[in-house]
């Protein structure tokens, strides 16, 4: 079953759905729809973690971070 | 409902048993209430992929990418965790948390402002151990704890 609703959209964000849906063969209602799926799917949800997950008994790497984070190896 | 934005050295802290901050983050998670929110953004959900399968951060712990995969989905099915695309605002946020560095060389800061303007246009509060980061954060009006 499907539900009405209406929401204004943003003029210049409704040209693009427009452009896209026309390009796709596709309808801005099937955009919206696959858009929102993508956002909040509910991922399917289990248990709490409750314990580390990496608990190997080796020795960790001399660049392994303590406090700050370490955003130059995030982007190098 | 009160969420709370984990930063990178947070999520590592409670996915990696040798982490030296292991324990005050696993102390921290334990107390909160059922009902809190913990987000995962695209950069910490990049950053622990990078971190956990980088020989220079894991030494003889490394994981393979299929590994750090399955860390995240483990966290990300937690029902406490979600994941959080960029806010709307970030752009104008993330500009505005950067200010107080504009007259600097401040690349690290970098990092860290993105972090600060997207907990703060999450309506989150920033988790972090990173104590200056913190401070700034305070002197700022950014919602920031350290766990403990």
């Amino acid at each position: 079953m499907a539900v009405r609703t209406t929401v204004d959209i943003p003029e210049p964000l409704h040209d693009r759905l427009r452009v896209r849906a026309e390009r796709s063969g596709s309808s801005i209602r099937a955009l919206i729809i696959r858009a929102l799926e993508q956002v909040y799917s509910e991922g399917k949800k289990g248990d709490y973690v409750t314990g580390p997950l990496v608990t190997g008994p080796g020795k960790l790497g001399p660049a392994f971070p303590e406090d700050e984070n370490p955003h130059d190896l995030v982007f190098s | 409902m009160t969420s709370f934005f984990p930063d990178l050295n947070v999520w590592l802290a409670l996915s990696v048993a040798g982490h030296s901050h292991h324990g005050e983050a696993w102390h921290w998670l334990r107390l909160l209430p059922a009902e809190v929110r913990l987000i995962f953004a695209r950069y910490t959900q990049v950053g622990l992929l990078r971190l956990l399968t980088n020989q220079a951060v894991m030494g003889e712990q490394t994981l393979t990418l299929g590994r750090a995969w399955r860390v995240y989905e483990r966290w990300m099915s937690d029902p406490r965790v979600d994941f959080y695309l960029e806010p709307r605002g970030i752009d104008a946020a993330f500009r505005e948390a950067t200010a107080p560095f504009a007259a600097k060389r401040a690349s690290k800061r970098v990092g860290d402002c993105y972090l600060l303007a997207y907990a703060r246009e999450s309506h989150a509060t920033l988790v972090t151990f990173d104590s200056a980061l913190v401070a700034f954060a305070r002197r700022h009006d950014y919602a920031a704890i350290v766990p403990a």
